[in-house]
């Protein structure tokens, strides 16, 4: 008895310490990652129309601390926990919103391969894609390494489906900086190529790239071609969204822009406790006609 | 004579309205009823609603089971159910499935570092509360799917629903009663063998109480299946009838694809994760395969029916009650998808979507509609199982 005393207020102890101590999350503004210092995480909200969001981590544990670090939200699944990945947020698209809403996806289970968050990896001086083979608790960011979740469909290597980004990692680089949250400022140094050499940070937004993660080298030539195609609508397009209106075709030419993540307000609205009651009350009055019809039974036995 | 009659009277008393005939409901009517709540469980991950499913189930059993032997299982069922909420929590705390910043934290396991080719899985680790309750609710809703099943077998009778399969299934239905009738008749063995060893004044507890039980129920075990077996041989199972050795294969075939196509149908149609496309072409393609199976076996046997169950008023409303929670919560129209599945992070109450609600209420008149149920005259506990306990004590098939 003693010892579960013991057990007991330990449990306390130690819940009221780690309840304290977890609302010290630090997010590291973008400009603290450099080529050398950091991992970019970068999210694609372009599935509902939205922008391609961008953050900053500098030493986190784990994939999904970094996601955290960097100021995103996420939603886990009724099956495996926070660790699966179902929804992300951010404050730069519908007001923080965990995307995809409960209508388009219960998260019960693992979601299908047609709709989810893929994870994709480019270490520091890789200019290709590679599909995470850890999970975010498992993977450890390394310094330099972009991380991207992207939201659509893949087959099983990871090679085709609109969950397959079609824009290099150099895009998202540390070089590739975003001025604060002005997501289409005007191009003057466009960066030639995937490289995180120590150059004066361009600051412009790139846009309209499509490319396969299988080969850097032509995707280069290729987004030269297409720099033309600049568009800079992010933020009226997410007002689009953010009103309801049908989410843009995901296989369009032109992307929005790179906005820098904002950390999302705090909801601390838990909902009224009047469902729960009449719910409760609901089911004990059920109950309580069986109960009362057992005992009469067995007193007819 | 007239004592008896006096006792009949005295011990089964008007528990539900004396108007209505007591009989048994036919058993499909049962089953349907019982198979829309777990496809309306299937749907929804709400603590509330799952409760009020698992409330509902209690009302209608009590009201509406036998004294058979197998319609005491229920509660058993109810145990397990707990057991599966319990194994489902330990899981979840000890392989860490991650905690977000905020969540509340409730204790901390020690931690075991994994190597780096087998980091996809974590043990120990900080056990939020948001974690632990959505392990609790998702186990919730498999014991409620258990408990589903449960309620079925405690108020059907296994047997009676096994006359009504079509002759071609007539193997494979006994295959499935058997496998379904197992839990209860394990139930009513393990009852038999404690209420001896409570005569007996059996007071040894632990490892050589079980060793006490478990021993008699296997023998029980095994001398019911020598007595089935002995009784089928008896009563002509196994005769092929006038079906030649092609008919026969070409069956068995078209029946095993047919049922492939259904549950690949079912999955893809139920799961709500699953291909969508797939599931209407391999549920069409299985049920016209079935069907074909079933017309060219139906004619190698031939049966005729003892006091067939009859299919009348009380047996659509009861079908209808599950079919139709099933259906509003697959439909998933008129209330927020996001009350079928609440999220507990960050922790909020759950909602109540009334239409959900009210749908698995409906079930709940199945209590009402079914005709009250024959009891045993002996209505003394420590009395003989009723006849139909036994697999072969009342012939219900004759050729």
């Amino acid at each position: 008895m003693r010892r579960w005393l013991t057990f007991a207020a330990v449990c306390v102890v130690s819940c009221g310490v780690l309840t304290a101590a977890s609302g010290q999350a630090d997010a590291a503004p973008l400009s603290d990652c450099t080529p050398h210092r950091g991992t970019v995480v970068a999210v694609d909200f372009a599935h509902w129309g939205g922008p391609l969001t961008r953050g900053c981590g500098i030493g986190q544990p784990s994939g999904f601390a970094l996601l955290h670090a960097a100021g995103f939200t996420t939603g886990g699944d009724a099956h495996d926990g926070a660790a699966f990945v179902c929804r992300i947020g951010n404050q730069t698209f519908d007001g923080g919103t965990l995307e995809p809403t409960a209508s388009q996806e219960s998260c019960n289970g693992t979601p299908s391969t047609s709709a989810y968050w893929s994870y994709w990896v480019a270490p520091a001086g890789h200019n290709s894609w590679t599909y995470s083979p850890l999970g975010p608790m498992g993977d450890v960011p390394k310094p330099g390494e972009v991380e991207l979740w992207m939201f659509g469909a893949s087959n099983v290597g990871g090679t085709r489906g609109s969950g397959v980004p079609k824009f290099p990692p150099s895009t998202l680089r540390a070089a590739a900086r975003t001025p604060g949250t002005h997501p289409a400022s005007p191009s003057t140094n466009p960066p030639t190529t995937a490289t995180h050499s120590a150059s004066a940070p361009a600051s412009r937004v790139r846009t309209g790239r499509r490319s396969t993660a299988k080969r850097p080298a032509k995707t280069e030539h290729r987004q030269q071609r297409r720099r033309a195609r600049k568009r800079s609508g992010a933020h009226q397009r997410s007002r689009h969204a953010a009103a309801g209106s049908s989410p843009v075709s995901p296989t369009r030419r032109t992307r929005p822009a790179i906005v820098a993540a904002q950390p999302t307000a705090e909801r601390t609205s838990s909902g009224s406790a009047g469902p729960l009651v009449v719910g409760l009350c609901l089911a004990l009055a059920v109950s309580g006609g069986a109960v009362w019809t057992v005992r009469r039974r067995r007193r007819c036995e | 004579m007239r004592p008896a009659t006096l006792n009949v009277r005295r011990r089964a008393p008007a528990l539900h309205d004396s108007r209505r005939v007591p009989r048994a409901l036919h058993p499909v009517a049962w089953w349907i009823w019982a198979l829309g709540l777990v496809v309306a469980v299937n749907r929804t991950t709400n603590p509330l609603l799952l409760i009020l499913t698992l409330s509902v189930l209690g009302f209608v059993v009590a009201n509406r089971r036998t004294d058979a032997p197998w319609a005491r299982a229920f509660k058993y069922y109810l145990i397990v159910g707990l057991f599966i909420i319990v194994l489902r929590i330990v899981f979840q705390s000890v392989f860490a499935s991650g905690t977000e910043p905020g969540d509340h934290i409730l204790f901390v396991l020690p931690h075991i570092p994994m190597p780096k080719w087998y980091a996809g899985v974590q043990i120990g680790g900080p056990v939020s509360l948001e974690g632990t309750l959505a392990a609790t609710v998702d186990g919730l809703r498999l014991a409620t799917m258990i408990c589903c099943i449960g309620a079925a077998n405690a108020l059907a009778n296994p047997k009676r629903a096994l006359r009504v399969l079509p002759g071609a299934l007539y193997e494979l239905g006994m295959a499935v009663v058997v496998s379904i009738s197992l839990a209860p008749q394990l139930v009513e063995s393990v009852q038999r063998v404690a209420r001896a060893r409570r005569l007996r004044a059996g007071k040894s507890r632990g490892w050589r109480a079980l060793r006490t039980i478990a021993i008699p129920v296997l023998a029980d075990a095994l001398e019911r299946s020598v007595l089935l077996a002995a009784a089928m041989d008896s009563r002509g199972y196994g005769r092929t009838g006038s079906a030649t050795r092609t008919t026969r294969r070409l069956t068995a075939a078209l029946m095993l694809a047919g049922m492939t196509g259904l549950c690949v149908g079912c999955y893809g149609l139920l799961s709500g994760s699953g291909p969508r496309l797939l599931a209407t072409p391999a549920i069409v393609a299985g049920a016209v395969l079935c069907s074909t199976g079933l017309a060219l076996g139906a004619r190698r046997v031939d049966r005729t029916h003892y006091r067939p169950d009859p299919w009348r008023g009380p047996e659509w409303i009861v079908a209808a009650c599950g079919v139709v929670s099933a259906v509003v919560l697959y439909l998933s129209a008129g209330y927020s998808a996001a009350d079928l599945n609440p999220s507990f992070s960050p922790l909020r109450f759950p909602g109540l979507p009334a239409l959900p609600a009210i749908a698995i209420l409906i079930a709940g008149v199945a209590a009402f509609a079914a005709p009250p149920p024959r009891r045993s005259v002996s209505g003394s506990r420590l009395g003989p199982p009723e006849p139909a306990g036994s697999p072969i004590a009342r012939p219900e098939v004759s050729t």
